[in-house]
């Protein structure tokens, strides 16, 4: 069953298209890999299915809606775009619970997610003094607030070093086995190999490739499939 | 209420907002101790009976509203900050009706303005109570500390939401706030100074005016108009502090609305 469906997609920024007619579909259960190279318009498009930027034209709906349009999207929909959307001189906790209170969510629950993401012991500390790797944390909390089904992941491996991928790795495949659907945008090919169930790879804002793991990798790497796809569809 | 909840987190949990209120009243403080000893040495230029007539002491009292600026500073705060920061994402990834969260601003920012501008428009009072002191001649109106009130909830009100919508509108928030000091500081003057029938159109003439403190100099300066004889009353200036209040928020509603979040 698809909950997340891209039809047609298409946004342009004055003389740039980042995203050109995006058609695609995500399964329900699965941890789903949206992947390409930085500017692909991985960010673009997923910025369209959150609400965060109009398309040009097309549509980008969540189980058959748009997400602004969602009843309680916090509780139905957890989102990670890029490491932002904090205030740099508030406690990862502060800014957690700023959040919490616009969905009517108790300050108690702030505390639990910082807990599953190991940030504690932190949860005191202003953000500007949190490594990348701790900001991408705290926005993985954020995602996993609303206790949603559907998670949409913007590179949440960006920066994180061998330890915290294998964490972020170790944490969706929990996230998975509770039943989410996980839509994960990332550039790091070789890293979404050994996560995702299924792939949509973009290239110059196009869907160049789409399928299953074994189907789009074959006996090869996903480097190499990606490289395939994108010559093929020069 | 859950988002004003998450709106009013967002500003007593920063620390510039108390720095905002600490501005207004060292500003209501400032233009207020002096204003007594400025008005005495003026007296050969002015009208009347100098503190002894009651509109000097009202005009002496009006420099307890001097604050203002900072309430209007807050409000760009709290709108060009969550932009600054990248928080509007997180913001609207809750809330993605942005028309809700921009009310919720306003809401917030048009209480705290309110507040910002009582509590600095007291202290601005006894500020002007204490250099009044110096002259036991001087006069008050009743009517004086309620006209006071009036001015500090309006003005306050209307400033931080005049704030959140430039806030909304300017993207760079240093910008937006040098061009409201630059702007009330120094271009309103100089306006009033110069072009009397254009000043009190403008927020501090309209301030001036719902204070309803009428002086006149005697000034021979021809082309310099210190008086305040020709500003509006206090019903019009609220009226109009009302409008501009609207027309900020609908264009800086509006502009939030079609602008995509980076």
């Amino acid at each position: 069953m698809s909950i997340i469906a891209f039809q047609g997609l298409t946004k342009a920024y004055k003389d740039v298209v980042a995203v050109k007619d995006l058609t695609a579909n995500v399964e329900a259960g699965r941890i789903t890999g949206f992947l390409g190279p930085n500017g692909a318009g991985k960010s673009t498009a997923l910025k369209c299915l959150l609400s965060l930027a109009t398309p040009t034209s097309g549509t980008a709906l969540i189980r058959g809606a748009k997400y602004q349009d969602l009843v309680n999207p916090m509780k139905e929909v957890g989102a990670v775009i890029e490491t932002g959307g904090f205030n740099p001189s508030l406690s990862g906790l502060k800014n957690l619970r700023i959040i919490a209170a616009s969905a009517g969510i108790g300050d108690g629950r702030a505390l639990e997610v910082l807990e599953l993401v190991d940030l504690t012991d932190a949860r005191n500390k202003k953000v500007k003094q949190y490594s990348l790797g701790m900001k991408q944390r705290l926005s993985l909390a954020t995602a996993i607030l609303g206790e949603p089904e559907i998670l949409v992941l913007d590179e949440p491996a960006n920066g994180l070093d061998p330890i915290g991928i294998a964490w972020l790795r170790d944490f969706l495949k929990k996230l998975t086995a509770n039943g989410h659907s996980i839509l994960i945008s990332s550039h790091q090919l070789a890293e979404m190999q050994n996560t995702v169930d299924d792939v949509l790879i973009i290239h110059k804002g196009r869907l160049v490739t789409e399928g299953t793991m074994a189907n789009v990798v074959g006996s090869g790497t996903l480097e190499e499939a990606f490289i395939r796809s994108v010559e093929a569809s020069a | 209420m859950n988002l004003l909840k998450s709106e009013f987190r967002k500003l007593i949990y920063t620390r510039s907002f108390y720095g905002y209120i600490a501005g207004a009243l060292f500003l209501a403080l400032l233009s207020s101790i002096p204003a007594a000893f400025s008005v005495n040495a003026l007296k050969a230029e002015l009208s009347g009976s100098s503190l002894m007539d009651p509109q000097m002491v009202d005009g002496v009292y009006a420099k307890a509203t001097g604050g203002y600026l900072f309430a209007l500073i807050m409000g760009i705060a709290i709108m060009g900050n969550e932009f600054q920061n990248g928080q509007a994402i997180s913001t609207f990834l809750a809330t993605p009706k942005r028309i809700k969260v921009l009310y919720s601003k306003l809401i917030v920012a048009a209480g705290a303005g309110i507040i910002m501008m009582l509590i600095s428009t007291l202290l601005g009072f006894v500020g002007a109570y204490f250099g009044l002191s110096f002259y036991p001649h001087a006069k008050v109106e009743s009517s004086t500390f309620l006209d006071l009130i009036i001015t500090a909830v309006v003005s306050g009100a209307v400033l931080a939401v005049m704030g959140v919508a430039i806030g909304a509108l300017v993207r760079n928030v240093k910008i937006a706030m040098g061009g409201a000091v630059i702007w009330l500081q120094v271009v309103e003057k100089l306006i009033v100074l110069f072009w009397i029938t254009g000043g009190k159109f403008l927020p501090s003439g309209l301030i001036v005016g719902m204070m309803n403190v009428r002086i006149t100099l005697r000034s021979q300066q021809r082309y310099l108009n210190l008086s305040t004889g020709s500003f509006f009353g206090p019903g019009i200036s609220i009226a109009l502090l009302l409008l501009y209040a609207a027309i900020f928020a609908g264009v800086g509603s509006w502009v939030s609305l079609r602008r995509d979040i980076d």
